[in-house]
């Protein structure tokens, strides 16, 4: 049978080869020749691995001794943080330049054995720092919906492969909003799964306690397909959340939810006009089909992304501490060891990555540290409180994914402020913790050309499974 | 407003260990006094300060027997071959006394 890799989706996939309509190696092999091809505008991958077709051959022989399951031959794209054995992995940073894994992270080990293929590694904003793919050393990934604009950041060569045909589905990071922002720029499906639910070893740390590894699919079925392999305990990663733990927190499950809606947080200045329109016809969607829509009120979320711009610089200065010239990638010697460190990072770090470790560097700083850091930490503990009891007026909270549709190369690049205000929405999920999905809700035309636009759903810790039913009857809008 | 000042972005990059140009040094200093601006709306909200174990984010370090170690070897060449500067077994840089 012919392949059309514009139509397939995981769910489909998975039943053509079950069926044997066709193989896993022709499978990868029409993905890979699309993606190769669509790649030369796109800018999505960085590299295609070689070894694509004997990891689909190993899948065809899963098939063959009835070991195979859902992700068993899917193409999968795998972004530029998240270690693979033996294959180059740089986080789009200078720095790294032809630094080789070492280990398999815990996630691509899951995913190895679940037998998915892997077809190559994915753009990135440099060290998973931005909402454009516009800081990689590696030039910027266009959006498939208009080549003119970006793909959303820092996942964004993941979200558009994925958009592209380039693969059923990717491995992206979220810090602050990385995967559902270009999930919902691209018009794909993004999951941040709850903090300690996918393990992290392996996936290189920009803030520890906000950082969780998470699918880019074309549909919500195909996100939790992947999140049900990639999730659960691993004790190499010791904020991963012991299962027992997280059963005690899943909710039963319901035909009907009660979604909340925090009013003054969502329709707010500076969030564009179509969004809210948009956002507005969801729910109404949502209503119709038997949920209730609820306002509901969360005070303190409208500090979220002060918090979240003291916090995540104030881990990330510390965590690229280790990029110093001696172990990983890049050197660039100096006269005496010192020099070795700052010649390195001067040449290796580009602008927002220097940008955000000097930010970290000077909250964390006798004299400014609790008037920042300790703030901060104060008040994410405040945002915290205001998830739990929203969530008890609520089942879950729905918002816009991003206040604007996506924007212009170059639009916001010269004033990291305004990208940092493009975060509004999704960074408080990181602060609380909790799980979020951006799934597509629709299109707005710019200039021409359609954009798609995403809305998303915060759920109690571990309940993805809720954010996967309401994300069901949301794309069949 | 916050001033970030010169001597400031000097010792920031100092501590960072970041060799920096002037004019990358004169962008930086505008741009962290508008983030830093923009960060300060924290001080408007009444928050008092978690205990340490009640705080988000604070890493709680998750103890166990030393045992099952890897074989001699087994790691030694991938992870001395990712260092740019490397003698045999050894990872190699400048001397510092």
């Amino acid at each position: 049978m012919e392949i059309n890799v514009h139509e397939l989706i995981i769910e489909k996939a998975h039943k053509h080869l079950l069926g044997g309509d066709f193989t896993a190696v022709e499978l990868a092999e029409a993905v890979l020749k699309n993606a190769e091809s669509k790649n030369k505008k796109m800018n999505a991958y960085l590299e295609f691995y070689d070894d694509v077709k004997d990891q689909a051959e190993e899948a065809d022989q899963m098939f063959k001794k009835g070991t195979a399951g859902m992700l068993t031959g899917i193409p999968f794209a795998i972004k530029d943080c998240i270690l693979v054995h033996g294959k180059t992995a740089t986080a789009s940073s200078k720095i790294l330049e032809g630094y080789t894994a070492t280990y398999d992270a815990t996630a691509i080990k899951k995913l190895k054995k679940a037998g998915a293929v892997l077809l190559g590694r994915a753009n990135m904003d440099e060290f998973a720092m931005g909402g454009s793919t516009e800081n990689s050393s590696n030039g910027v990934t266009k959006n498939p919906h208009d080549l003119e604009r970006v793909p959303g950041g820092s996942s964004g060569g993941s979200a558009a492969a994925v958009a592209m045909d380039g693969a059923l589905a990717a491995l992206g990071s979220d810090t602050g909003g990385s995967i559902r922002q270009p999930g919902s720029f691209c018009g794909v499906v993004g999951l941040k799964p709850t903090y300690g639910a996918v393990s992290r070893y392996g996936l290189m740390a920009m803030a520890s306690s906000l950082d969780q590894i998470g699918p880019i699919t074309k549909t919500v079925a195909g996100a939790e397909a992947v999140f049900d392999v990639i999730s659960g305990h691993d004790k190499m990663d010791s904020t991963s959340v012991p299962e027992e733990v997280a059963e005690k927190c899943k909710k039963e499950k319901k035909k009907k939810y009660t979604i909340g809606v925090p009013a003054d947080f969502v329709y707010a200045e500076g969030v564009d006009e179509d969004v809210i329109v948009n956002f507005k016809e969801s729910l109404q969607y949502l209503k119709k089909l038997g949920h209730t829509i609820k306002e509901i009120s969360l005070p303190n979320l409208k500090y979220s992304l002060a918090a979240y711009y003291v916090i995540m610089p104030a881990e990330a200065s510390t965590n690229l501490a280790r990029f110093d010239g001696v172990r990983f990638g890049l050197l660039e010697e100096g006269n005496n060891l010192l020099e070795d460190y700052e010649k390195t990072r001067g040449v290796g770090f580009g602008k927002e990555v220097r940008r955000r470790i000097m930010l970290g560097t000077y909250v964390l700083s006798s004299g400014y540290y609790d008037a920042y850091y300790n703030k901060a930490v104060a008040v994410r503990n405040v945002i915290q409180n205001d998830f739990k009891k929203a969530f008890k007026e609520a089942d879950m909270i729905a918002t816009p994914t991003s206040p604007v549709p996506a924007f212009k190369i170059g639009e916001k690049s010269g004033d990291p402020l305004s990208m940092y205000l493009a975060d509004i929405f999704t960074v408080p999920a990181n602060l609380a913790g909790v799980p979020a999905i951006s799934v597509p809700s629709g299109t707005t035309v710019r200039e021409g050309k359609k954009l798609p636009l995403g809305m998303q759903f915060f759920a109690p810790h571990f309940n993805e499974k809720m954010l996967f039913a309401i994300g069901k009857e949301l794309e069949k809008k | 407003m916050t001033k970030i000042t010169k001597e400031d972005v000097n010792k920031l990059t100092e501590l960072s260990r970041i060799e920096m140009t002037d004019t990358e040094k004169d962008e930086v200093q505008k741009d962290l006094e508008s983030i830093l601006g923009y960060v300060s709306e924290l001080r408007e909200v009444v928050a008092e300060e978690p205990p340490v174990e009640d705080r988000i984010g604070m890493l709680k370090n998750v103890m166990r027997e030393d045992e099952d170690p890897h074989t001699e070897r087994t790691y030694t060449e991938e992870v001395v071959a990712s260092a740019p500067n490397s003698q045999g077994d050894y990872i190699k840089v400048k001397k510092i006394l």
